[in-house]
């Protein structure tokens, strides 16, 4: 009698593709997943409210930016389309007024 | 009219008085065509780079209903003016975050203004206190 595989808890819960925890080496978490290709998964702002992106916000507009003064891109600040593109022109008028660097070296 | 957000930076060398003049300068061309709702001096601070040699400048933000003329001649004046390190007029487009901005503190100057009642009523208050700062 041919010996069937029989279903184990782990591969019923699979379903479909994609990684999930299970796939991710101890210690690893904030990698990996559909589409990061390996990219730093950044801090999720799941509670940034629209209103809080303002030039004025420098303590906000902080956490977007990096070291160096550069805006990170969508796909590590995970935020929508639409805070994005606030969160842009946020950015360019506080670095007009000098609340954000344009460029900053990195000793400091 | 239209409501507008202005801010501008002075050269911190003018002083107190130096600064005064320039925010009354400003208003004055605002008032004559349009109102002030609010004036916040957001002092002398450190500027993220050096603008005409000056590593400090005397922010004073603005929010103003005006007619679409002031923004214009607001910006020929600050142009003119050599004191005036930098200035950004824009349209209000985020109203909720002033008055939530104040919402957060008045809620947080309650909560101080309870400390500080807080300790003198009772002894395990002001320990608590000391354990929380």
């Amino acid at each position: 009698m041919a010996e069937y595989h029989r279903k184990t808890e782990r591969d019923r819960d699979r379903g479909g593709r994609g990684r999930d925890d299970r796939d991710e080496q101890d210690g690893k978490e904030g990698y990996g997943g559909k589409g990061m290709r390996g990219q730093r998964r950044g801090r999720r702002f799941t509670d940034l409210k629209l209103y809080e992106i303002d030039y004025r916000n420098e303590r906000l507009l902080r956490k977007f930016v990096t070291e160096r003064g550069k805006l990170f891109p969508r796909r590590t600040t995970g935020i929508s389309a639409l805070f994005q593109r606030r969160l842009t022109t946020a950015v360019k008028r506080a670095r007009h007024l000098a609340l954000l660097p344009y460029v900053a070296e990195t000793f400091k | 009219m239209k409501l507008y957000e202005t801010t501008f930076i002075m050269d911190p060398q003018l002083l107190e008085e130096g600064w005064e003049k320039a925010v009354a300068r400003y208003s004055d061309i605002i008032t004559r065509n349009g109102s002030i709702k609010r004036t916040e001096r957001w002092g002398l601070r450190r500027m993220a780079y050096p603008i005409q040699k000056r590593t400090q400048g005397y922010y004073v933000h603005m929010v103003h209903e005006s007619a679409p003329s002031v923004p214009r001649d607001l910006e020929r004046q600050f142009m003119l003016d050599e004191t005036c390190l930098r200035y950004l007029t824009v349209v209000a487009d985020n109203p909720m975050y002033l008055e939530e901005m104040d919402r957060r503190r008045t809620a947080r100057e309650e909560a101080e203004a309870n400390v500080t009642i807080a300790p003198a009523a009772t002894e395990s208050a002001g320990s608590s206190e000391a354990a929380a700062s």
